[in-house]
C-alpha cells in the first residue's frame, strides 16, 4: 500500500496487474499508466493524458476528492467521497471509459464538463443539489451508453450514435441536448427524462424510441434544415409543457402531441405534409390564457390545431397563425375547437378557381364532446400570405378588399358570417381579415364577396300596433321619422351589425324595424340575428325593402324563428324550420297560424278586420322586457304626447295618445313566451 | 249567462255593422269656444254627446285642439281645468289639461302647437262614467290663459289628422272572444264626430252717447252697447272748447278701464250693456263748455272711436222763476230752476215792501228744477205780492248771488 506518490521530475511507471493505492496524486511530470491507479485522495496532474486505468475511490463522507480535468484513457469514480470536478477551462475526457459507481456524487461546476468518447456507464449522481452539470457523448463511433445513474446535461454529439445497453436505466433531468447523431433507446434498453426536463434536437440527431418521460417535458428545435419529430416528443396523452420551434426550417409533426404551456414557433410546424387532404395529426394546445407565439412571418401551424380550453375573457383563441383566431363573448355550449390550415392549397370543392389559395377548416365540440356543426356565432379571425409575385402568394391576384369568408354548405360556397375589410400587412406579407357571427363549423375558403350565396327567409308576420283597416301604417317613415340606423335599444341590440347598418334612403312601405332570430334549441343552444324591416304588408324584408331576409354565414338546417319588435311581445315557432336553398321559397307567415307559434294563441293578438279575425304580434311592451305591466303603463303617461321614434308609441303612429296607453292596457299581464 | 253571451254577440255585430257602414258617428265630440271675456284667458268647453247603441261607459281620450302658428311667445301660455266643470268623477278620472308648443321630450318630433285635454279613466267596466244616450255632457272646460297678460288666441281647431292626434275611447262590458275582453278599452276615433263651435263674434256696437251736466261741476256720461266684440273696454277723452269757438283744446283723458273698473269691456258678448261715468274732476271752469269723446279698446290694442258730445258747465244760478197758479187764492206752486247748488232764501212781500212770509231761509239746494206749493196766510189780504228768490252760490265764486221775483195775484 502506498500512502503517497509525488512526482516531480522523474518519471513514473505503472504497469501490468499493479494496482497502487494512492492516498494523494500530485504530479509535476508525467506519469505512464498501463494498469490501474486507484486514488483515494486529491490529484494535481499536470500532463494532459492519463494512460491505464484511473480510479478515484476515495470513500470517505464529508471530505471533497479533487479530480483534474485531463484526458483519461479510462476513468471511473466510486466512493462516498464527493468528486469534485471543478475545472471550467476544460473538460474531463475519458476516451476509452466513464463510469462512476452507485451511491458516487459527482460535483461539476457550471460550466464544467465531463466528455465521453467511448463507453459511458453512470450509476451515480451528477449535482444532486443543482440542475446543471454537462456530460458530452462526444465519440466518434457508437457509444455505449447504460448505468442507472443521475445525469443533469446529457449531450450526444456523435455523427455514429450512442447505442443504450444493459438495460439503460438513467435518467437525465434538466436537459437531453441531441447535436448529432441518433441515441438509440429501445423499451428494454431505455433512459428516463426527469420532470420539466428539456429536450434539444436538431434535424441530424433524435431518439430512436419513447423514453421514459417525466412531467411537463419542453422540447426546443434547433439548428438547420426541417426537423421530423420523433419520439423526444411524447404522445399526446402526454402533454408537454411547451415547444420551442427555433430550427430555421420548421418541425414535421409525425403524431399528435399536446402542449401544455407554451409554443413558441420561429418556423413552420407541419402536422400534415403533402397532398394528404384527410390528416390526423394533431397539435392540441392546452394553455388557456397564452397563445402561441409566432416570431417569424412565416412561422404557423400547417394543419391541425386543437384548442381545448378556450379563453373566457372574450379575447381572441389563437389557432395556427397570428391572424387565425376564433372569438366569442361566449362560447356557449362549445368546449372545444380546432383549426386545420392548409397554406398554398386551393379549396378541393368546386366552384373554387377564384378562391386564395389556402384551406381553411374549422370543427368544434360541444362540453360533452358531440361534434358541432351549426349554432356556434364567433368571430373567425383568418390571414392569407400576400405577397404578390412570389411562389408563396395564396391572393393569386384576387382583388383583396373583395374578398370574404365563405363556408362550404352542401351545394356551395355561402357567405360566412360578415367579413371585415381585409388588411395587408407588407412588412410581413399577410393579408388578413375576420368575419363575424359565423355559425357554423366546416370548410371554409376565402373568395370574392359576390361569389358567396346565402340563404334567405321568406317571413311574414303583422304588428297590432301598426295595424289598420288592412293593412300596416308606415306613419313613422312617412314622417321621416324611421331612422336610418336602428336605435340601441332591444332589440336592435341582439344584432352585433347594428351600428354598422345604414339604410339611406329608408324604402317605401317599410314599417318599422324588426329582429329576426335563428336559434337551435328553444333555450340556450346558438343564436343568430338578423335586422330587417316589416313593411305594410306584413313582409319582413331585407334591407334593400324588398328582398326576403339574407341570412349570410347561417347553415342549412333546422332552427327556430323569432321575431323581435321593440314595443310588441316577441314571437317563435313552436317547432324548428327547416332552411334550406331549396325550402327558402317558402312564406314562413309567423301570425297566420297562431298553432305554428310557441304559446299558440297566446302569444298572438286577435284583430277584426272586415269580419274575420286577423292575428297579429302583441303591442304594448314598452319597456320591451317581455312583459306588459304597470311599468309599461307608467311609461306611457310619462310620455303623452311625444312626437316622433318613441316605444311608447305603441301604434306607431308617431305620436304618444291615450290610444297607445290602451293597446297597453289591452294587452296587460301579457308574457312572451320566448326566453332570452 | 245566456243573454250575456247572447249580448256579447249583439256587440260583436254592433261592431261589425259600424266597422262596415263607418259613417253613422257613435259619439259626437263637440269644442265650444266660449265668447272670450278677457284677453287673457279662453274657455273651451268639451261637449260630448253619446250617438251610438253599443257603448256606454267611457274609457279615456286625448281631446287635442291646434293653436294658430301666429301667436309667440307660447311659452307664456298655460291650461288649467275650471274646478267642477267635468261631468266625470274627477276621483275617477284624471283630466290632464295640456298646452304643448315644443316637445315634451328634448330632442324628439315636434308638429304643431296644440292644447287639449288628456283624460286617463278607470281600469275596470263598472267604475267608468257611463253617459246617458244622446245628451250633451261636458266632459270639461279648459281654461287657456297666459301668464303675462298677453292675448290668447281664440281662432282653435281640431287638431287633423283625427286619428293622429285625437283618441277617444269607451270602455269594454264583457269578452267578445277573440278580439276584446271585459274592461278592454276600446277606440272610437273613426267613428266619431269632431265638431267645433267657434266663437262667435259679433259687432262693436255702441249707441246712446250722452253728457249730462249733474251739477258742482259734475257730469255724468252715459252710453250703452248693444253688443261688443274683444272689448277690453272704454276711454274718456274731455276736450275744452273756448266761448265763441269751434276749437277743442286741452284734452285730457278723463277715465280709462284700467282705472275706472266701471268702463271694462265684456271682452266678446252678443247683448252688450250699459255704461256710464260721473266725470267729478273739479279742473272744469264755469261757464265754459267741454266736449267728452269715447272710445273703446279691443284686445290687440285698437283704439275705436264712438262719438262726442259736449257740455256747458254752468253759473250757479236761479235761471228760472214762476208760480202757478196766479193769481191765486188759498196757495199757488212757485217752480224755478237752479244751474247748481246754491243757498236759497224764498221770501214773499207785499207792494210795500213788507214782508209777508219766509217761504224758506238760506236753504242748500242742489241743481235742478222745483217746485214748491206756498199756502196762503189767513192773515193776508188781497192783493199783488212779490215772490223773491235769492241764491247764493256755494261754489261759484264768479256770481255773488242771483236773484228773481214772481209777481203774484193774490184773490179772497
Amino acid at each position: 500500500m502506498v500512502g503517497l506518490i509525488r512526482s516531480a521530475a522523474f518519471l513514473l511507471l505503472f504497469g501490468g496487474a499493479i494496482l497502487p493505492v494512492l492516498a494523494q496524486l500530485r504530479s509535476e511530470g508525467a506519469i505512464h499508466n498501463y494498469g490501474t491507479i486507484v486514488i483515494k485522495g486529491n490529484a494535481v496532474l499536470r500532463q494532459d493524458t492519463l494512460g491505464g486505468k484511473v480510479v478515484y475511490a476515495w470513500d470517505r463522507e464529508g471530505v471533497n476528492q479533487y479530480v483534474p480535468h485531463i484526458v483519461y484513457e479510462d476513468v471511473r469514480f466510486t466512493g462516498r467521497t464527493r468528486k469534485m470536478l471543478l475545472d471550467t477551462a476544460r473538460s474531463l475526457v475519458a476516451l476509452q471509459h466513464f463510469e462512476s459507481d452507485s451511491g458516487t456524487v459527482l460535483r461539476l461546476a457550471r460550466g464544467a464538463s465531463v466528455v465521453a468518447r467511448g463507453e459511458a456507464a453512470h450509476w451515480g449522481v451528477i449535482n444532486p443539489e443543482f440542475l446543471y452539470g454537462r456530460v458530452v457523448l462526444q465519440g466518434e463511433r457508437e457509444q455505449g451508453l447504460w448505468g442507472a445513474g443521475l445525469y443533469r446535461e446529457l449531450e450526444l454529439d456523435n455523427p455514429s450514435g450512442a447505442q443504450i445497453r444493459n438495460g439503460g436505466g438513467f435518467t437525465v433531468s434538466t436537459v437531453l441536448e441531441l447535436k448529432r447523431g441518433l441515441l438509440r433507446n429501445s423499451p428494454e434498453h431505455n433512459f428516463r427524462l426527469g420532470d420539466s426536463a428539456l429536450i434539444i434536437r436538431t434535424s441530424a440527431s433524435g431518439i430512436a424510441a419513447a423514453p421514459l418521460y417525466g412531467r411537463d417535458l419542453a422540447v426546443r428545435y434547433v439548428g438547420q434544415g426541417i426537423i421530423e419529430s420523433g419520439p423526444e416528443l411524447p404522445p399526446e396523452t402526454l402533454p408537454v409543457r411547451a415547444v420551442y420551434v427555433e430550427n430555421d426550417s420548421g418541425v414535421v409533426l409525425r403524431s399528435s402531441i399536446a402542449v401544455a404551456e407554451s409554443l413558441v414557433l420561429r418556423a413552420p410546424i407541419w402536422t400534415e405534409t403533402g397532398t394528404d387532404t384527410n390528416g390526423h395529426v394533431v397539435l392540441t394546445y392546452l394553455a388557456e390564457r397564452s397563445d402561441p407565439h409566432f416570431l417569424h412571418p412565416d412561422a404557423e401551424i400547417i394543419g391541425r390545431m386543437r384548442r381545448t380550453r378556450l379563453r373566457t375573457d372574450g379575447q381572441p383563441v389563437v389557432f395556427n397563425n397570428p391572424y387565425t383566431y376564433v372569438q366569442a363573448a361566449q362560447w356557449g355550449s362549445i368546449g372545444q375547437l380546432e383549426m386545420r390550415v392548409l397554406p398554398r392549397r386551393r379549396p378541393w370543392r368546386p366552384q373554387s378557381e377564384r378562391k386564395v389559395w389556402r384551406v381553411l377548416q374549422l370543427r368544434a365540440w360541444d362540453t360533452s364532446g358531440g361534434s358541432l356543426t351549426q349554432g356556434l356565432n364567433v368571430r373567425l379571425g383568418y390571414g392569407w400570405r400576400h405577397l404578390p409575385g412570389a411562389d408563396r402568394d395564396e391572393t393569386q391576384g384576387l382583388p383583396v378588399p373583395a374578398l370574404v369568408l365563405q363556408r362550404w354548405t352542401a351545394d356551395g360556397w355561402f357567405a360566412a358570417g360578415r367579413s371585415s375589410p381585409p388588411q395587408v400587412d407588407t412588412a410581413v406579407g399577410w393579408a388578413y381579415a375576420y368575419a363575424d357571427e359565423v355559425y357554423g363549423a366546416g370548410e371554409f375558403a376565402i373568395g370574392l364577396r359576390d361569389d358567396a350565396r346565402a340563404l334567405q327567409l321568406q317571413l311574414a308576420a303583422v304588428l297590432e300596433g301598426p295595424y289598420r283597416n288592412g293593412s300596416m301604417a308606415d306613419d313613422l317613415r312617412q314622417r321621416g321619422w324611421l331612422p336610418e340606423t336602428p336605435p340601441a335599444i332591444y332589440p336592435y341590440t341582439l344584432d352585433p351589425m347594428r351600428p354598422y347598418i345604414r339604410v339611406s334612403p329608408l324604402p317605401d312601405s317599410v314599417v318599422d324595424w324588426v329582429v329576426v332570430e335563428l336559434r337551435t334549441l328553444l333555450t340556450g343552444g346558438a343564436r343568430y340575428y338578423r335586422t330587417a324591416f316589416v313593411r305594410r304588408d306584413g313582409r319582413i324584408v331585407d334591407l334593400d325593402g324588398k328582398s326576403p331576409v339574407t341570412l349570410p354565414g347561417l347553415e342549412r338546417g333546422s332552427y327556430y324563428v323569432a321575431l323581435h319588435h321593440r314595443n310588441h311581445l316577441a314571437i317563435i315557432t313552436a317547432e324548428p324550420v327547416e332552411l334550406a336553398p331549396e325550402t327558402q321559397h317558402q312564406v314562413l307567415a309567423l301570425t297566420q297560424d297562431p298553432e305554428r307559434l310557441l304559446g299558440g294563441t297566446g302569444s298572438l293578438r286577435a284583430l277584426r278586420d272586415n269580419g274575420r279575425t286577423i292575428w297579429a304580434m302583441i303591442g304594448g311592451d314598452v319597456n320591451g322586457d317581455g312583459r306588459i305591466d304597470e311599468e309599461d303603463l307608467r311609461l306611457l303617461q310619462l310620455w303623452q304626447h311625444v312626437e316622433g321614434y318613441a316605444n311608447p308609441d305603441t301604434d306607431l303612429s308617431g305620436i304618444v295618445t291615450t290610444r297607445d296607453f290602451n293597446v297597453t292596457w289591452n294587452n296587460r299581464e301579457r308574457v312572451t313566451v320566448v326566453v332570452r | 249567462m245566456r243573454w250575456m253571451h247572447i249580448r256579447g254577440w249583439l256587440l260583436a255585430v254592433l261592431f261589425g255593422a259600424v266597422e262596415l257602414g263607418a259613417q253613422v258617428p257613435t259619439a259626437v265630440l263637440t269644442a265650444v269656444v266660449l265668447p272670450q271675456q278677457v284677453p287673457d284667458t279662453l274657455e273651451v268647453d268639451f261637449l260630448m254627446r253619446r250617438r251610438g247603441l253599443e257603448w256606454e261607459g267611457f274609457a279615456n281620450g286625448t281631446l287635442c285642439l291646434l293653436l294658430p302658428d301666429s301667436l309667440k311667445p307660447w311659452s307664456v301660455l298655460q291650461a288649467r281645468l275650471v274646478p267642477g266643470s267635468s261631468v266625470l268623477d274627477t276621483t275617477i278620472y284624471r283630466i290632464e289639461p295640456f298646452v304643448l308648443w315644443q316637445p315634451p321630450v328634448a330632442g324628439m318630433q315636434w308638429t304643431r302647437p296644440r292644447l287639449g285635454m288628456t283624460i286617463y279613466g278607470p281600469s275596470d267596466f263598472p267604475s267608468s262614467q257611463l253617459m246617458p244616450w244622446d245628451t250633451l255632457l261636458r266632459l270639461g272646460r279648459l281654461q287657456l290663459f297666459s301668464t303675462d297678460g298677453s292675448p290668447v288666441p281664440y281662432q282653435l281647431e281640431w287638431a287633423h289628422p283625427l286619428e293622429y292626434y285625437q283618441a277617444f275611447a269607451v270602455k269594454q262590458r264583457e269578452d267578445v272572444a277573440p278580439w276584446v275582453r271585459a274592461d278592454d278599452n276600446v277606440e272610437l276615433v273613426s267613428r266619431m264626430e269632431y265638431r267645433l263651435q267657434p266663437m262667435r263674434v259679433p259687432a262693436h256696437r255702441v249707441t246712446d252717447f250722452q253728457a249730462v251736466y249733474i251739477g258742482d261741476r259734475k257730469v255724468r256720461l252715459s252710453w250703452r252697447t248693444e253688443s261688443e266684440a274683444f272689448n277690453r273696454g272704454f276711454l274718456l277723452v274731455r276736450w275744452w272748447k273756448p266761448f265763441n269757438t269751434d276749437e277743442l283744446v286741452d284734452s285730457v283723458i278723463v277715465a280709462d278701464w284700467q282705472r275706472a273698473p266701471g268702463l271694462a269691456g265684456l271682452g266678446v258678448s252678443d247683448t252688450g250693456r250699459s255704461y256710464a261715468y260721473l266725470d267729478a274732476d273739479g279742473a272744469k271752469r264755469r261757464g265754459e263748455n267741454y266736449c267728452y269723446d269715447l272710445w273703446s279698446v279691443s284686445f290687440s290694442g285698437a283704439m275705436r272711436y264712438h262719438g262726442r258730445v259736449c257740455v256747458a258747465i254752468p253759473h250757479a244760478v236761479i235761471s228760472f222763476a214762476q208760480t202757478d197758479p196766479n193769481p191765486f187764492t188759498d196757495f199757488t206752486v212757485i217752480r224755478y230752476r237752479l244751474e247748481d247748488r246754491v243757498l236759497l232764501s224764498i221770501k214773499v212781500y207785499d207792494l210795500k215792501g213788507k214782508e209777508l212770509a219766509t217761504v224758506m231761509e238760506r236753504r242748500e239746494m242742489p241743481r235742478g228744477e222745483y217746485s214748491l206749493e206756498w199756502r196762503t196766510p189767513a192773515y193776508a189780504s188781497q192783493g199783488l205780492y212779490d215772490i223773491v228768490l235769492i241764491a247764493y252760490p256755494v261754489d261759484d265764486p264768479s256770481v255773488e248771488l242771483s236773484r228773481a221775483v214772481i209777481k203774484a195775484q193774490l184773490i179772497r
